[in-house]
Formats: C-alpha cells, sequence, structure tokens
C-alpha cells in the first residue's frame, strides 16, 4: 500500500494539470475566437471594397456602352438628342444637362428606359439659346450610374464644338522674373538635367606642394559664393626643366612574353595564333580557307578601362610572308567578291557576327613591283580604297588605324600604310554617317578561298601592338613657350644613334617629332622607347634641359624654360555626389579664380587611375571661371570613396595671390529627353522643363546656366537656338555681333566657340530633315551693312563651307534689335524676319538648306503691315505665327505671304524687344518677359 | 530516555503552503493584469474594425454621383456656385464643398439651396436624380477664370470638376 502523502501528492498533481489544461484552453479559445473574428472582419471589409469597385467598374463599362449624339436647329431653336444603349442590359436615362453658349443650363428631365440596342429620340425647344454641350446621365443594374458627354452632330460634324479660344495665363514655376529683353527656343531634347548636376563635396586637407595658405579651406571651395581660398604664391628660381605631362598610352605590348599564354591577346576563331619567343613576333599561318583570324587585345589585361576613348589610334607592325603567297583579290573584282587583307578591327562584340570595320591593308601581288591598296571596310563592303604605286611588296610594313567618334553622327575612320623608307605612302579614310558602337580593337587576317595560303606577320620580329588615345602615335609632341632652343629626341641614352628629325609647330604651341622618318631599319622601329630629350641653347649648343625616359608616340612632353617666378601647387580630394542615379553620365570641373596680378597661369589636372597619374584636364589664366569637363568614361577618375583628385597649378612672373572662389566636381546625371523652353536673358539662359500633356502645358524651372564669355545681350543683339540630334545631346548655340558663336551640349556650362567669323544676331536651326532623327545645323546671320552674310554651323560646331549660297540680297537687312525667326519642321524651312529697304516695310523671308549639296537658298515670303514684332514661331501646317508689339496675333500663310490676325482678344500687352513666341503643345505661347514669371497660352 | 528531536514537519508545511499562496495570488494578479489589458485592447481593435466595417458598409451603399456641370456666377450682386449633381438609387450626404481647396460650404452653413430652396442641416441627394445645387458665396474668381471644384462626403469620397467663372 502506497503512502497517504504519494497519494495527495498524484492529487495536486492531477489538480494542477487540470486547471493548467483548463487554463490553456481558455487562452487557445480566446486567441482562436480573436483571429476568427479579425479574420471575418477584414474579409466583409474586403467584399464590401469590392462590391465598391465593381460598382463603378460597371458605371465606367456603362459609360462607353451608351452613346448619345445632339443636334440643335438654329432656325427652329430645336434640340434633339439620340440615345443608344449598346449595354448588355437595359439601362434607365434619368435626364441631361444642357449648357448654353453663355454658360446657363438646363436639366432637361428624360426619365427613359433603354433596352440593350435600342435607340430613342428626344427633342426640345430651347427658346432661341445656343447649346454647346449635353451631357446625359445613364443608369443601370444595382446602382452602377455614369454620366456622358453627347456628340454634336448639328452640322454633320462629330465633334463637340469647341469654346471659344482664349487666352489663359500661366506662371513659369520656381525660376526667376524674367525682364525685356528676352529670347526663347521651345522643343524636344536631350540634355543633361542641370537639377542633376550635383556638386561634389571638397575634402580638407588641401595639400600644398607649392605655395602658402593664407586664409581658407576646402569648404571654401565648394561653390561661388564669395568665401574664398587664399594662397600666395611661392617664388622661386625656376631651373629649366622637361617632363611628361600627358601619357596618353592605353595598350603597348612588344611581346617579350607570350600574349596568348596571359591571356593578353585572345584568339578568334581559331586558336592557331603562335607566338615565337625568339623574335618576339606573333603569327597566325593562314592557310586553311577560314574567312577571318584575329586576335581582340584584351584591354583590362593591360591596366586600362575596359572602354575604348572616343578618339583611338592603333598602331601595328607587320610583314607578309610571300613564299606562301597566291595572288589575293583585293576588291570586288579578281578572285572573288570577298577582299583579302590584313589590318586593325574595330568591332561591337569580340566576333564578327555584328558590326565591324576593318582599317586593311592589301599587298597586290599581281602588281608585284609597284604597291597595294589600304582600304577601309565597313562589314564586308569596300568603303574606300586607295592603291599607292610606291608601296613597296617586300619588307615590314607600320599600319596606323584611327576611329574618331568625337562626332556623334559620323566616325571617321582612317588608315595609312608606312614602309621603313617612305612612311604613308597609302592612306585612306571614311567618314560613316551612322556609326557602330564599338567597344573592342584587335589586329587580323582574312582571306576566304582554298589554296590561298598566306601567313600574316604582325612584325616578321620585334612587333608590337599600341593603342593610344587623342594623338597620332607618330609623333612625340612636346609643349613649349619658346621655339628658340634646340631639341633633341634620342632612342636610348646618349651612347646611342638615332636623332629624330623635330620641328616647331605654333599651332600646337611646340615641338612635334615624327618617329618615322629616322632610318631606313625598319625592322627595329618602335613608336614607344627609353629613350632623352635634350634641350639646348640655340646659340651656344649647351645643354639646358634633360628628360630621360619612356620616349612615348603620342603622348605630350613640356618644356618650362627656367627663371624667376611664383606658384601655387596644390591638390585636394573630392567627393563626387553621385545623386540617385549612382552611375555619373560625366564629371565637370567647375572653377572661378582670380589673382591680384593678371595672367597668372592655371592648369588643372586629374587623377586618371587608368593611367595611374595626373592628366591635364585644362589650362587658363587669371581671372577665370567656367567648367571643364574631364575627359573619357567618369569610372577613370573616379575612387574607390567616390573621390576625385584635383591638382591645381599657377604659375605668374612675379609673385601672386590666387583667390578661389570656387574648385569642385560637378557630377552629371544622365541625359534625359523631353520637351523644354530656353529663355535667354541679357548673360544668362534659363532652362524650363515642360509638360505639354497638361493643359495649360506647365513648365518647371530646372537651372540657369551662364552665357558664353562676352556674349551679354541676350534678347536684344544676341540671339539663341538648339539643334537636336536623338542620339546625343542637344546643343544649344549663342551668337552676338563682334563677340563670335559658342555651343555648348545643353544644360552643361562649357562653351565651345565656333572657329571662324560666323558670329551674327540672328541664330535659328536649319535642316532639311534628310536625316531621321537630327535637326542638326544652325544658320546664322550677320548684318554686314549693305546685304546679310550667311553662315550655316554643323551640330559639331564647324563652319559648313556651302557650295551654293544665295546671291546677295542688298536691301535686306536684319532688323536692328527686332529680330525674329522661327524653324518649321513641318516644312523643314527657316523664316527670319527682315527688313526690307527698297520697301521701308519688315518682310518674312525663307531660307532652305540642302545637307547633301551643301546649298543654301532665301527668298521673301510676304510683307507685314506693322513695324514692330516680338515673337515669331510654327504654326499650323503651311502658317507661321508672328507676333506684333502690342498686338494682336498673326498668321502668315507661306505660301501666298498673306497675314491674318487670330481673332482673339490680347488680355496683356506684349512688349518689345525680344523673340519670345513659341508653339507649346500645338498652342501658341508667348513669354510676356515684364520684371515676371508670367506668360500667355492661347487655349 | 532520550528527547525526542523537535518537530520541524509542521514549518515546512507552512512555509510551502504559504509559498504555493503566494505564487497563486501572482499569477492571479499577473494574469488578471494581462486578461484586462487583452480584453480592453480586443475591445478596441474590434471597435475599430467595427467602425471600418460601417464605413466600408456606407460606401459601398453610397450611391456613385458625377458632377455634370459647375460654373460661378460673379455678376455682382448675385455672385454664387451651381453645380450640377447626378446621383445614383441610395442616399449621398454631402459634408464639404470647396472651390481651388477653400471650403465653400459645409454642414450647418446655410448659404445653400438644394433646386432653390435652402437647406439648413445635412444636404442628402439621392435617387437617381439630377441635382441643382447652388452656393451662395463670394469668391476671387474673375470671369474667364478657371477653378477647380471639389465635393466630399461623408464617407469621405471626394469628386472634383473644372468649372469656370462667367
Amino acid at each position: 500500500m502506497r503512502p497517504a502523502n504519494v497519494n495527495k501528492a498524484k492529487i495536486k498533481r492531477a489538480v494542477s494539470g487540470v486547471v493548467s489544461l483548463i487554463m490553456m484552453s481558455l487562452v487557445m479559445v480566446l486567441f482562436f475566437a480573436g483571429v476568427i473574428y479579425y479574420t471575418n472582419a477584414l474579409f466583409k471589409t474586403q467584399q464590401l471594397q469590392e462590391a465598391r469597385t465593381m460598382k463603378i467598374s460597371e458605371a465606367q463599362a456603362l459609360a462607353r456602352n451608351v452613346k448619345a449624339y445632339w443636334s440643335f436647329d438654329p432656325l427652329t431653336s430645336s434640340l434633339v438628342l439620340n440615345v443608344t444603349n449598346h449595354y448588355s442590359q437595359p439601362v434607365q436615362i434619368p435626364g441631361a444637362v444642357i449648357i448654353y453658349e453663355d454658360g446657363s443650363y438646363e436639366v432637361w428631365h428624360l426619365g427613359h428606359m433603354l433596352s440593350p440596342g435600342e435607340t430613342h429620340s428626344h427633342s426640345k425647344n430651347t427658346g432661341s439659346r445656343k447649346p454647346v454641350s449635353v451631357r446625359v446621365t445613364v443608369s443601370a443594374g444595382e446602382g452602377s450610374t455614369a454620366s456622358i458627354e453627347a456628340t454634336n452632330e448639328t452640322y454633320g460634324g462629330t465633334a463637340t464644338p469647341p469654346s471659344e479660344p482664349k487666352w489663359t495665363p500661366i506662371n513659369l514655376e520656381g525660376g526667376p522674373l524674367i525682364n525685356s529683353p528676352a529670347t526663347t527656343w521651345f522643343g524636344t531634347a536631350i540634355y543633361y538635367d542641370p537639377s542633376q548636376s550635383l556638386p561634389g563635396l571638397p575634402q580638407d586637407p588641401v595639400t600644398y606642394t607649392h605655395g602658402t595658405p593664407v586664409s581658407g579651406d576646402a569648404a571654401s571651395l565648394t561653390s561661388g559664393d564669395g568665401i574664398l581660398l587664399v594662397v600666395d604664391g611661392t617664388t622661386y628660381t625656376a631651373s629649366p626643366t622637361i617632363y611628361l605631362e600627358v601619357n596618353n598610352t592605353i595598350v603597348w605590348d612588344d611581346f617579350l612574353t607570350n600574349p596568348f599564354a596571359s591571356g593578353r591577346l585572345l584568339p578568334w576563331p581559331s586558336s592557331s595564333w603562335q607566338y615565337d619567343h625568339s623574335d618576339d613576333s606573333i603569327r597566325q599561318p593562314h592557310t586553311a580557307q577560314s574567312p577571318v583570324d584575329i586576335v581582340w587585345v584584351n584591354l583590362p589585361q593591360y591596366g586600362a578601362s575596359s572602354s575604348l576613348p572616343n578618339v583611338t589610334y592603333v598602331m601595328t607592325k607587320y610583314e607578309i610572308d610571300y613564299s606562301y603567297w597566291l595572288s589575293p583579290s583585293c576588291g570586288a573584282s579578281g578572285w572573288g567578291s570577298l577582299p583579302f587583307y590584313f589590318g586593325v578591327v574595330f568591332s561591337q562584340t569580340t566576333d564578327t557576327s555584328t558590326n565591324y570595320y576593318w582599317a586593311g591593308h592589301c599587298p597586290y601581288k599581281s602588281l608585284w613591283s609597284d604597291g597595294g591598296f589600304a582600304v577601309i571596310t565597313r562589314k564586308d563592303t569596300i568603303v574606300s580604297s586607295n592603291h599607292d604605286s610606291d608601296l613597296d611588296f617586300y619588307g615590314d610594313y607600320i599600319l596606323t588605324a584611327l576611329l574618331n567618334r568625337t562626332q556623334p553622327n559620323a566616325a571617321l575612320l582612317s588608315v595609312s600604310i608606312g614602309k621603313y623608307i617612305n612612311p604613308e605612302v597609302s592612306s585612306t579614310s571614311y567618314i560613316d554617317p551612322a556609326p557602330y558602337g564599338i567597344n573592342y580593337v584587335g589586329i587580323g587576317n582574312r582571306g576566304y578561298y582554298q589554296y590561298l595560303l598566306t601567313t600574316y606577320y604582325p612584325g616578321s620580329t620585334h612587333d608590337f601592338i599600341y593603342v593610344v588615345r587623342d594623338l597620332n602615335p607618330r609623333y612625340v609632341y612636346i609643349r613649349s613657350p619658346t621655339s628658340d632652343v634646340i631639341v633633341e629626341v634620342l632612342k636610348g641614352s646618349s651612347t646611342i644613334n638615332i636623332v629624330y628629325p623635330v620641328s616647331y609647330d605654333p599651332s600646337f604651341g611646340g615641338f612635334i617629332i615624327d618617329l618615322y622618318s629616322w632610318s631606313n631599319n625598319g625592322a627595329s622601329f618602335k613608336p614607344f622607347f627609353d629613350g632623352e630629350i635634350r634641350i639646348r641653347n640655340s646659340t651656344n649648343w649647351a645643354l639646358i634641359a634633360t628628360y630621360s625616359g619612356k620616349i612615348m608616340g603620342g603622348s605630350v612632353y613640356r618644356f618650362i624654360p627656367g627663371g624667376p617666378q611664383a606658384r601655387v601647387s596644390l591638390t585636394l580630394d573630392i567627393v563626387a555626389n553621385m545623386g540617385s542615379y549612382g552611375n555619373v553620365s560625366g564629371l565637370e570641373l567647375v572653377f572661378n579664380l582670380w589673382s591680384n596680378v593678371s595672367n597668372v597661369d592655371v592648369t588643372f589636372e586629374a587623377y586618371n587611375r587608368d593611367f595611374g597619374d595626373f592628366q591635364l584636364v585644362g589650362s587658363t589664366a587669371t581671372p577665370a571661371s567656367g567648367a571643364v569637363v574631364l575627359p573619357g568614361p567618369p569610372d577613370e577618375y573616379i575612387g574607390p570613396h567616390d573621390n576625385v583628385t584635383i591638382r591645381l597649378n599657377a604659375t605668374g612672373a612675379s609673385a601672386f595671390r590666387l583667390f578661389v572662389d570656387m574648385l569642385n566636381i560637378a557630377s552629371k546625371g544622365p541625359m534625359v529627353e523631353g520637351k523644354v523652353l530656353l529663355v535667354g536673358q541679357a548673360d544668362i539662359l534659363h532652362l524650363y522643363e515642360v509638360d505639354t500633356t497638361l493643359t495649360p502645358p506647365n513648365f518647371d524651372y530646372l537651372a540657369s546656366l551662364p552665357a558664353p564669355p562676352g556674349i551679354d545681350s541676350l534678347g536684344l543683339l544676341a540671339d539663341l537656338t538648339v539643334v537636336y540630334s536623338n542620339s546625343s545631346p542637344s546643343r544649344v548655340f549663342v551668337s552676338q555681333p563682334g563677340r563670335g558663336t559658342f555651343w555648348a551640349d545643353l544644360g552643361s556650362s562649357q562653351w565651345n566657340p565656333v572657329s571662324g567669323p560666323a558670329d551674327g544676331s540672328i541664330v535659328e536651326t536649319i535642316d532639311d530633315g534628310s536625316t531621321p532623327g537630327r535637326q542638326d545645323h544652325v544658320l546664322v546671320i550677320n548684318d554686314a551693312g549693305t546685304s546679310w552674310s550667311y553662315y550655316v554651323i554643323s551640330y559639331n560646331g564647324s563652319v559648313v563651307p556651302l557650295v551654293t549660297t544665295p546671291p546677295p540680297v542688298l536691301d535686306w537687312e536684319v532688323f536692328t534689335n527686332r529680330t525674329a525667326s522661327a524653324y518649321t519642321d513641318w516644312g523643314f524651312n527657316t523664316y527670319v524676319l527682315a527688313f526690307n529697304t527698297s520697301k521701308s516695310r519688315p518682310v518674312v523671308t525663307e531660307f532652305k538648306f540642302d545637307r547633301s549639296a551643301l546649298s543654301l537658298s532665301v527668298k521673301e515670303v510676304g510683307e507685314l503691315g506693322f513695324m514692330n514684332v516680338v515673337g515669331m514661331s510654327p504654326g499650323p501646317p503651311g502658317k507661321i505665327y508672328i507676333m506684333q508689339e502690342g498686338g494682336p496675333l498673326h498668321e502668315m500663310d507661306v505660301a501666298t505671304g498673306t497675314v491674318s490676325s487670330v481673332p482673339v482678344a490680347l488680355p496683356f500687352t506684349p512688349l518689345g524687344p525680344g523673340d519670345r513666341l513659341e508653339l507649346v503643345g500645338g498652342r501658341p505661347f508667348f513669354l510676356r518677359a515684364e520684371s515676371s514669371d508670367q506668360a500667355w497660352v492661347l487655349i | 530516555m532520550r528527547a525526542q528531536p523537535p518537530i520541524t514537519r509542521g514549518s515546512r508545511a507552512a512555509s510551502e503552503i504559504m509559498a504555493a499562496i503566494m505564487l497563486t495570488l501572482i499569477v492571479i494578479s499577473v494574469g488578471s493584469v494581462l486578461v484586462i489589458n487583452y480584453l480592453s485592447q480586443s475591445q478596441r481593435q474590434t471597435q475599430y474594425l467595427e467602425g471600418v466595417i460601417d464605413r466600408a458598409t456606407e460606401m459601398a451603399a453610397e450611391p456613385l454621383f458625377s458632377i455634370l456641370y459647375t460654373y460661378y456666377n460673379t455678376t455682382p450682386g448675385s455672385e454664387r456656385l451651381e453645380i450640377v449633381i447626378y446621383t445614383g438609387p441610395g442616399v449621398l450626404e454631402l459634408v464639404g464643398i470647396y472651390v481651388n481647396n477653400t471650403l465653400v460650404w459645409e454642414v450647418g452653413d446655410n448659404n445653400v439651396y438644394l433646386n432653390g430652396a435652402p437647406v439648413a442641416g445635412a444636404l442628402l441627394l439621392g435617387d437617381n436624380t439630377i441635382y441643382n445645387l447652388t452656393i451662395v458665396t463670394h469668391l476671387p474668381l474673375a470671369p474667364g477664370e478657371k477653378y477647380i471644384l471639389k465635393v466630399a462626403t461623408s464617407t469621405g469620397t471626394q469628386a472634383t470638376a473644372v468649372g469656370e467663372a462667367h
């Protein structure tokens, strides 16, 4: 028998267990009851919301499926309304609202039921009141209701008569007040959104290699806010010196080690390329009928960026093993339809399945003794070729290929073949108007026919491949402020042998050394070698300065003569602001600085991480403000902490104090395409983003950009326009007589001058529309006193050499201080206001430009019966709008020259001068420019 | 005879009972707090959910409506806002009318007329009908100027329309 206390303990545990179970059950019941309640509540809520949504959907379907038409007979004042039910259920028509032209309305109770497919007609006498709108109410099913706008069929038309157009005021939101005079441009543009051009953050400490800081720190450099960094130049007696200033080398390989084993060169498609260490050469025994054999340059293996710069030179050396040679075909005639050639390949991919360029050479054995061809092919088409009878068949060739992509809609491809005795005996070039995107470069050999046995040696011995940016690797460049010195460039040290010919080029501002013309020993030619540059006194031959190191074709060296000088050299890190877009599309160095003595030379350098060195990005003299774009991809400059390292060097002939208000990096966001309004006023341009989908259109201020130096009369003497290219930033052109013509990418502050006498007071887009997506020429007109001067400028800022120009028109003058012009893309014409001195009245002239024929023509369209014009814009097809000072708005038919007033009263007084009329979203738009941000749109 | 050792069993039993009582009291008190808290929270949430359901029910039952026309009469002495509203079956209660986001009428204002008759209290519409609403108010609108009309209902639904001053 168990003890009693054991039983008691059991009983206690049992009771505890039961109590616990009850408690737990209660908790669980409560929990689940809560869950069920909340679930039910949410489900019910959702059901109710769905019911509401269904009701709204049904109402929308109802509105779509009931059609109503009305007509009105003004003689009998009879309004007839027909309503047809296309809905799947019967619908009720409770009534309609008639809105009359005076704004009053009347409720028309109908209360009619329509079966599916049924039409019912209602009529009503309006008592001589003319309706302008009838809105019908419909109802169906369980509370689905809608209202529909009945269509007016009064005069056989199908559209509701529009309400009377009115000038509606709008404000250019967020921008500055605009003063007269001002000039405007509106259109579609691709631009760097200035609101995404974010300033960087200069970081302390500023490091001074030369110079004594007086006040300020890195934070002083952030913006042009008058907070200055002040530095005194350190005076010193400078020794003459020469140093490497710009290293343009991207790839240099003379195959001292196996380039295939290391992956520096990537053979394609076969792996039959061979490396011979005995003479450091590579070769491909092209003995089969394989059409191509290429080695691609693996740029990252050379520590280079994986992308090619816009200006890429490739130089290579090769020899043809003619012992295997059978007569090749060099063109469409000969042995076949495909050419046979060696050369440099630029391609989108590391194969030739897509787009590529060959810059090649076709030795022509049948012309055994007199030469060969240099050809350029685009895909399998020879697009440019040249035959040179002086090109010897034997020996080493030096082939230099250039791909220049600095212009957005043109790729310049050129090739030259050099022999060691007679360099560049054969060359040719080609401009591709629809260029490919190019990512890879290689050297290759191609032939197609069986039994065509060739061997391609990119240099029989001591081969090389040399990829250089910007400058021709055939030359070495030495900047020098003086030509009164003797320059020697030597291969090797003083013990060697070769002195290159040197010439001084004033346009370059220095000496240029031709590396080809040194010897007849072509087999050992290299554009990249250890050597010396010696600068000697021109009178006593004394050695002034020496550079020892790599001599690199295509790179730039700098000679600084000695003497008493002062200098500042400071370096700082700037954290680039990436904004929300992460990858910047460009970096701009912005600056504003001056000194207490004028003309202190200033250079800006940026640390290029691909080169591993500072790269000169711009130079100027004090006082200076502006911006320079860092060349190449931004990734080359941005460090691991988004930092860009900048160096400023200032050099003066005497002691100076340098005041730096701003030295910063602006990160440019991605380019955007949209409609913009550009307002030019005095010496500043205001940029607005325009939403034309809204009524009235909406204008959001983006930024204000400074006009180029010297332009200070926009809207009066100076004018602006923007040209469009669908693959590149749109460019704004401004011009002022006597000050010049300048262009900049829209959204950028970096202005570039148009060379030559191409300034004027009228700047307008001109094009013939023959190239889709591009309207990218500019017409500049200058009043030369007795007649006009015309210039047509291309997108890239160069003056187009016109083949045909209009004869001088002696009786037209630029309408002084009342310029107006418009470009119409419905006819690809440019209209310009002129003053006809014979008639003593303003006339409208029409310019036409033919891109292919390079011809410009002009004719008079018609006369104006009023003097002062404050704006001209495109109108509907065949018409232009002209705003008269004080009003009204006129419409000119450009076919007949007739002018009529737009019969809408102006609730404002347009005042001049300025050209401020645009067609925005199909509607005339006028900027008032009377110390306000108000504009008017005709809606 | 040896003396008996002192009996301690009785004192141990007393401690156990006290411990049990204390433990029970603690559990009951903590449990009570938790249960009361849970119940009060549950009650609040239940009230909230019931509110949500009520509002969803009202919204589901609220008739669809559309503003057919509106204009503002700027004639001096006759300044008024005219609105034509069509409502489906059911009861629609308007609580506020705004012009350019400025309140021009709310429940309690006596400047509104429904089909020409003054309305003092709630503005109740419905029954598949077209209504004329007239609000006598002075608005800073010039003839030809456009404005945005907004009508708010008791369930929070809003409808907007663009009108023009005449």
